[in-house]
């Protein structure tokens, strides 16, 4: 398969990805298309053989961290977490699983960067911990810290809210 | 009170133990309500962040990306609207399919077991049928012989659920009062392969899925009404 099409195959995921790491629709799609952008400038650097979804993750993250993270701070502010609201199919669904959404997104906005990140690989793309940790280039150790912390942040945020 | 702290315990949720810690974790939630309950939590946090991002890995990949990568732009018409249906059947086709190919080698590598054939559909039967029938995600034991995983619809109304056992793990789907199953694997064993079987299958769930997968409230109220 040529590469545009592997990339093409994963642009879901790299969606998905980009939403969790944005938490903002509009965020999310620029952060998506810097990265297919960078993938294709780059993608000699890529090692056919390898797996490529970690690889355009590994890509996202560093354009998230170098642009997205640096933009937001020169801007001193936060994205509002409502905007995260307009998601999916709204149409479909209850007003529960909308109340549920939020309370998610709101407690996403709790955590910093380094947990967020941890737990959108592992707890949302399913990279095993081998993947995730060489997605953000740290220790084994050190992912699971940030899991760990991560998760006990988000389920204190959503105990509140609930 | 056990010994199983909490980073013990959520490597365990996200599948990362070895099968001795994964073993010893287990024989502790069954003496630990209170641990089986934290189990319980890591894992309804899992769902429901998966739950809130998943419409995104579903919906269609938007035009600015698929010109990005030349590919094929339709302008907005029928022909998008057709375009969002289409891959679905697709994957359902591929996934019956593949069933259809394992499911045979499975039926026979089992003696049938829990899973009969039926007018070419693969139909739970036994154990795994009644796991189908009455198991809750949120209150099966944890020694449960087949567990629940998610419980959701799928675009033509059926309801759908992932379930995992020893020797099989898959997808059914309510059809009459039946079980059919239209994705299986082998079933849970260590190591990456389990891991291989189990993430293909969440992505099958996650094509299959209309909307997010049931809260705990929606499963036991889908119980109640015979999974219709």
């Amino acid at each position: 398969m040529r590469f545009e099409e592997q990339l093409l195959a994963l642009v879901p995921r790299l969606r998905r990805f980009a939403m969790s790491l944005s938490r903002n629709e509009a965020d999310g799609d620029d952060l998506c298309q810097a990265t297919i952008e960078r993938a294709l400038k780059s993608r000699d650097k890529w090692q056919p053989g390898t797996r490529l979804d970690s690889w355009a993750m590994t890509v996202m993250r560093n354009i998230w961290i170098d642009e997205v993270r640096a933009r937001r701070r020169r801007a001193e502010t936060f994205v509002p977490a409502e905007a995260g609201d307009a998601v999916g199919e709204a149409g479909d669904r209850r007003i529960e699983a909308a109340v549920e959404l939020n309370q998610v997104d709101r407690a996403l906005a709790t955590l910093p960067d380094e947990q967020r990140e941890a737990i959108a690989l592992v707890l949302i793309e399913g990279f095993a911990y081998k993947e995730a940790a060489e997605i953000l280039a740290i220790p084994m150790g050190t992912l699971s810290s940030r899991l760990v912390r991560g998760r006990e942040a988000l389920m204190q945020a959503l105990g509140e809210a609930a | 009170m056990t010994t199983i702290d909490a980073a013990t315990r959520m490597t365990y949720v996200d599948g990362e133990l070895d099968e001795i810690t994964r073993r010893r974790v287990e024989r502790a939630m069954a003496e630990d309500p209170a641990l089986a309950e934290a189990v319980a939590r890591d894992r309804a946090l899992r769902e429901a962040l998966r739950a809130r991002f998943a419409p995104y890995a579903e919906a269609p990949v938007p035009d600015r990306f698929r010109s990005l990568l030349g590919a094929e732009v339709e302008p907005i018409t029928a022909a998008t609207r057709r375009r969002r249906i289409r891959p679905r059947l697709w994957i359902e086709g591929a996934a019956i399919a593949a069933t259809l190919v394992l499911g045979i080698a499975v039926g026979r590598q089992l003696d049938i077991g829990p899973v009969e054939s039926r007018h070419g559909a693969l139909i739970a039967r036994g154990h795994l049928s009644a796991a189908l029938d009455t198991q809750l995600a949120s209150t099966q034991p944890n020694d449960a012989p087949v567990r629940i995983g998610l419980t959701f619809r799928v675009r033509d109304g059926a309801i759908c659920r992932t379930f995992s056992g020893q020797q099989l793990q898959g997808i059914a789907c309510r059809d009459g009062p039946s079980w059919n199953l239209v994705r299986t694997a082998t079933g849970e064993r260590p190591g990456a392969y389990r891991q291989a079987a189990s993430g293909a299958l969440a992505t099958d769930a996650q094509a299959m899925m209309a909307g997010s997968p049931f809260s705990a409230a929606q499963e036991a109220s889908a119980r109640s009404r015979g999974w219709k």
